[in-house]
């Protein structure tokens, strides 16, 4: 880590016969001064460490609830929470398939962000989206949320509700402007994106689920999961 | 009738060399010196974010790493002088950084320092041969800086008198 430069032998410096051959003495003592004070300011180099990124790359993705030791601008580092929170209409026989869109609501309990506690989402009418990504480094790609959506949703008998039935609306408490998770419907079966995130930042929306109830189903209750993933760059 | 304007030309041009002269040993001479006895106690200063979770409005992020060197000056030139060593951190990639530092037996001055300036750490007489300390150094520079491991060096420089 530290550089240090040779020293030439004073032998060396002071007396080669070739260079100071016809200089007179007292020229020559001043030539030897001056070439060893250049040696002897050479041995400083000063002092290297390395700074190595050691957790550079960290990921968070909250759907519905997620758990955080407190609010992060107190301290509050993220957990694992393997909670798979549901989101549901249960629409009456008489309006089945009359167009009239059907608001769903879910079992999640996050209404608060975990960012500074603020109260952002409205539970149980909207579902909290939301995370980070962060890296190290001069790159400005985003990281990707991506939904896995099976083809429909099923009931018992094997009866099939179209995943493109729900759609969602993104907003959020004191919002305004985009939102970094905005408004889509599902795909039937695939892999459909659902936002971004530029990296460093703390992005969440809130979800507000509708039931688009355009079609006739057989009579049932009718799931389906969708995956949602985090992939950063 | 020529001799006395030339008198005071003369004298002008006299008190501005004299001037001039003078005003070189005012200067302070900074010596870097030899600090190769200095050593780190861990090998490399792993950074970790300073937060755990960035601003909503992507504000500065940044990283933070510790390192415990024991540092070795060699200063058996100055003994029996007096000087002003500083640390000094030289202005270099990634890009701005700061260091703070605290001594953990005193012989040295804690501090703190961005790139590009030096920091007092010594003043007055130079009594042995090496001035030895543990230094408690704390790094942090802009996450957006550092993609890889990235060598930073500083120094110390004594300024005679």
């Amino acid at each position: 880590m530290q550089v240090q430069l040779p020293l030439a032998p004073a032998s060396r410096v002071c007396a080669p016969p070739a260079v100071l051959r016809g200089v007179g003495p007292r020229l020559r003592r001043m030539l030897c001064g001056a070439a060893l004070a250049t040696a002897v300011s050479g041995t400083a180099a000063g002092y290297t460490v390395t700074l190595n990124p050691a957790a550079p790359l960290t990921v968070y993705l909250q759907v519905g609830v997620g758990s955080f030791t407190g609010d992060y601008i107190n301290g509050g580092q993220p957990q694992v929470n393997s909670t798979i929170n549901t989101v549901s209409a249960s629409p009456s026989a008489s309006v089945i398939g009359n167009g009239t869109a059907q608001a769903m609501t879910t079992n999640s309990t996050a209404s608060l962000s975990y960012y500074d506690g603020y109260s952002y989402c409205s539970a149980p009418g909207q579902l909290y989206i939301g995370g980070f990504y962060r890296t190290t480094g001069s790159t400005t790609a985003a990281a990707k949320v991506t939904a896995t959506v099976p083809a429909a949703l099923v009931n018992s008998a094997g009866g099939t509700i179209p995943f493109s039935q729900i759609r969602w609306a993104s907003s959020g408490n004191g919002d305004s402007g985009s939102e970094p998770f905005p408004n889509g419907t599902f795909v039937n079966g695939g892999v459909q994106s659902v936002g971004s995130m530029a990296s460093n930042t703390w992005n969440e929306s809130c979800w507000t689920f509708t039931y688009l109830n355009s079609i006739v189903p057989a009579a049932g209750t009718f799931t389906g999961v969708v995956l949602y993933t985090l992939s950063a760059p | 009738m020529i001799a006395a304007p030339l008198s005071r030309i003369a004298r002008f041009f006299l008190a501005l060399s004299f001037a001039i002269i003078w005003q070189t040993p005012a200067q302070a001479k900074s010596i870097v010196l030899d600090d190769s006895g200095t050593q780190a106690l861990e090998p490399g200063v792993a950074m970790r974010w300073k937060n755990a979770a960035p601003s909503r409005a992507g504000g500065p992020n940044l990283l933070v790493g510790a390192a415990t060197i024991r540092v070795r000056i060699n200063v058996m030139s100055w003994v029996k002088r007096t000087g002003r060593i500083y640390l000094s951190l030289p202005a270099q990639q990634p890009g701005p950084i700061s260091i703070s530092w605290t001594s953990a037996e005193g012989r040295l001055q804690s501090g703190q320092i961005q790139s590009g300036n030096r920091m007092l750490v010594y003043s007055g007489p130079i009594t042995t041969g090496f001035l030895e300390d543990v230094l408690r150094f704390q790094f942090t520079v802009d996450a957006a800086l550092i993609g890889r491991p990235c060598p930073v060096s500083f120094h110390f420089e004594l300024d005679e008198g």
